[in-house]
């Protein structure tokens, strides 16, 4: 039996870096050169995303086994999340009917659930090498 | 004003060095200054790319991060920990890289409409031509005038250990 068609969203990677520091993600859009950060949850979910593609559902599946205390409020704050970073053109979505396995929470600290926040800096200029 | 507020300088430094990470022939990187001519000129359009550690090779042109910038030299000397970087029209001086600040090399350069990449032959006449430059100077400046102490003083330790000269320290 062929798994029902989904919409996945992955991370643009021909276009997006990333790097964490102090738990928080620091996100460049190559082309643009806008860069972004994301407050603890929203790196947490954005790690998920980064390792595999995955559904709306299987986002908030994984937030919830991992936030078990969260608001009921959890599915639309991802759902907006998502929203926001595919508005960015940090994230895409595809139909596919790919199963992804969902990752294991075990061992890993749990920070108490904020809404995941994306947030647009600015732009960078083109960037200055020096020899002096 | 101009000035970033506290709170947007780390992610800001931390976005600039993935605009490195990132860098491409589509996405290159502005060369500033006169230090590294004629290798890199002002406006020369550099790829950077990130390099391990046991990669680096002596002559490579390494960028690095100093404060809020990114000096961009060539390598001199390599230790476990840290590099020795010289620029060819700055020959006097020297600077110093830790491992953990090196970002990456430089594997292209573009001026005006020429590309000259690592692979080629004038790059790496570049590079060795560099190093010869850097060798030649440090032998003259450094090594040469050491040995030349050293050859004076070698009669008077002859000397000594013979017993001919009172040993040094009056013992």
């Amino acid at each position: 039996m062929m798994a029902p068609i989904q919409k996945h969203y992955r991370v643009v990677d021909a276009n997006v870096a990333w790097r964490v520091a102090d738990k928080e993600a620091v996100l460049l859009h190559a082309d643009s050169s806008a860069y972004f950060g994301l407050n603890q949850t929203g790196t947490l979910l954005w790690a998920q995303l980064a390792e595999h593609p995955l559904t709306l559902d299987q986002l908030t599946g994984w937030a919830w086994a991992r936030f078990p205390d969260a608001p009921a409020a959890l599915p639309e704050e991802i759902a907006d999340f998502v929203d926001r970073l595919v508005e960015y053109d940090l994230l895409e979505s595809a139909d596919t009917a790919e199963a992804v396995a969902s990752r294991s929470n075990a061992g890993e600290e749990t920070p108490p659930w904020e809404a995941p926040v994306v947030e647009r800096f600015g732009e960078l200029e083109k960037l200055i090498l020096s020899g002096e | 004003m101009g000035a970033e507020s506290p709170e947007t300088d780390g992610p800001r430094l931390i976005a600039k060095e993935l605009q490195l990470e990132v860098s491409s022939k589509q996405r290159t990187l502005h060369f500033h200054g006169e230090s590294m001519r004629p290798f890199l000129v002002e406006g020369d359009q550099v790829v950077v790319e990130p390099v391990e550690w046991d990669r680096i090779r002596l002559g490579d042109v390494v960028t690095y991060r100093y404060l809020d910038r990114f000096p961009t030299r060539r390598v001199v000397r390599k230790t476990d920990e840290a590099l020795l970087l010289w620029c060819e029209n700055w020959p006097d001086r020297t600077f110093k890289a830790a491992r953990a600040d090196v970002l990456g090399h430089a594997v292209a350069r573009r001026r005006g409409d020429a590309w000259l990449t690592a692979s080629d032959l004038a790059w790496k006449l570049a590079r060795l031509r560099a190093r010869l430059r850097w060798r030649l100077r440090h032998t003259r400046r450094v090594t040469l005038p050491r040995t030349l102490r050293r050859a004076r003083r070698a009669p008077a330790k002859v000397l000594r250990m013979v017993g001919l000269l009172p040993p040094l320290g009056g013992k």
